[in-house]
């Protein structure tokens, strides 16, 4: 690997699970609440209708699946451990809870 | 009510600090065409509008200008985070400074703070959808003189994503106040059509 490679890698380090898990969970939740606005103007759209119930499926899933393995979105959801997990993962103003958008 | 989500609605991940930049993004914090002021403008006017689907229109977009609220305040937060006071006064924020150290404010990029003579609630339906749609257009214009203004990569993409969504809720207030007009059997077009 050449030192500019490196020097990149550094700067730029692999995406972790939860990296990724919450990307895709942004992506979903971004569509359903786009679709949801125009829907909300164009409420007969046949397509508009399959698609918010199709990337509502998958939304759950995602958000199931990030819940379990880093811990809750809501304040409500099930709390899985012998103490209080809800302000333990990092809060979404810090740098550290973001993903990188490339 | 409301359900909070642990969660931005577009990433902020800014490497770099930058309190010269924050300087002028706090505008869309608190200025007169920030995301507050959308907050507050489009939920309040939400309890006297007409139609269903316009009551839905407000309160879902007033609900996503409170998550770019949220974002806006992540983007100052992490543009001054780290900095010293000689930082902040290298950027001309040793004002803010005196009053605010690094917390966030809610005031425009010349330091004004946050005032609810920023907004409108009109109680007529058709002058509060024109309102709003020129109030996107206004925050549209302000994310592209604040993306003349700034070239950090980590900080532009967030700010394009609020761009584009200033673009997409003046759609939807459009087709609101076309439904708006019909419901009230009225047009209220004082200048001519072509």
């Amino acid at each position: 690997m050449s030192k500019l490679q490196a020097k990149h890698c550094n700067q730029t380090p692999h995406p972790t699970d939860r990296d990724d898990l919450l990307k895709r969970l942004s992506i979903v939740d971004f569509m359903l609440l786009d679709l949801g606005l125009y829907l909300n103007s164009m409420p007969h759209c046949t397509h508009g209708l399959a698609l918010h119930n199709k990337v509502s499926v998958d939304a759950a899933a995602l958000r199931k699946q990030y819940e379990e393995k880093f811990g809750p979105l809501r304040m409500e959801c099930e709390n899985n451990g012998d103490d209080w997990q809800w302000t333990k993962s990092p809060w979404p103003w810090e740098a550290g809870a973001n993903f990188k958008m490339d | 009510m409301w359900i909070y989500e642990k969660k931005l609605q577009f990433p902020v991940k800014i490497s770099k600090s930058n309190p010269r930049a924050a300087k002028i993004i706090i505008t869309q914090y608190g200025g007169p065409d920030g995301e507050l002021a959308a907050a507050i403008r489009y939920l309040s006017q939400r309890f006297t509008m007409v139609t269903d689907k316009a009551k839905g229109i407000l309160n879902d977009i007033g609900t996503e200008e409170l998550a770019h609220l949220e974002m806006v305040g992540a983007m100052v937060t992490q543009l001054t985070q780290g900095a010293s006071a000689a930082d902040m006064r290298a950027a001309g924020l040793d004002p803010y400074y005196a009053d605010h150290g690094t917390a966030i404010y809610p005031q425009s990029a010349a330091g004004i703070p946050w005032t609810a003579a920023n907004i409108q609630s009109k109680g007529d339906p058709i002058t509060d959808l024109y309102e709003n749609m020129a109030a996107e257009q206004k925050a549209r214009s302000t994310y592209e003189y604040l993306l003349d203004l700034i070239d950090d990569p980590d900080v532009r993409e967030p700010i394009k994503f609020l761009r584009q969504r200033e673009v997409v809720h003046f759609q939807r207030f459009g087709e609101c106040l076309a439904e708006v007009e019909d419901y009230l059997g009225q047009r209220r077009h004082f200048y001519k059509k072509v």
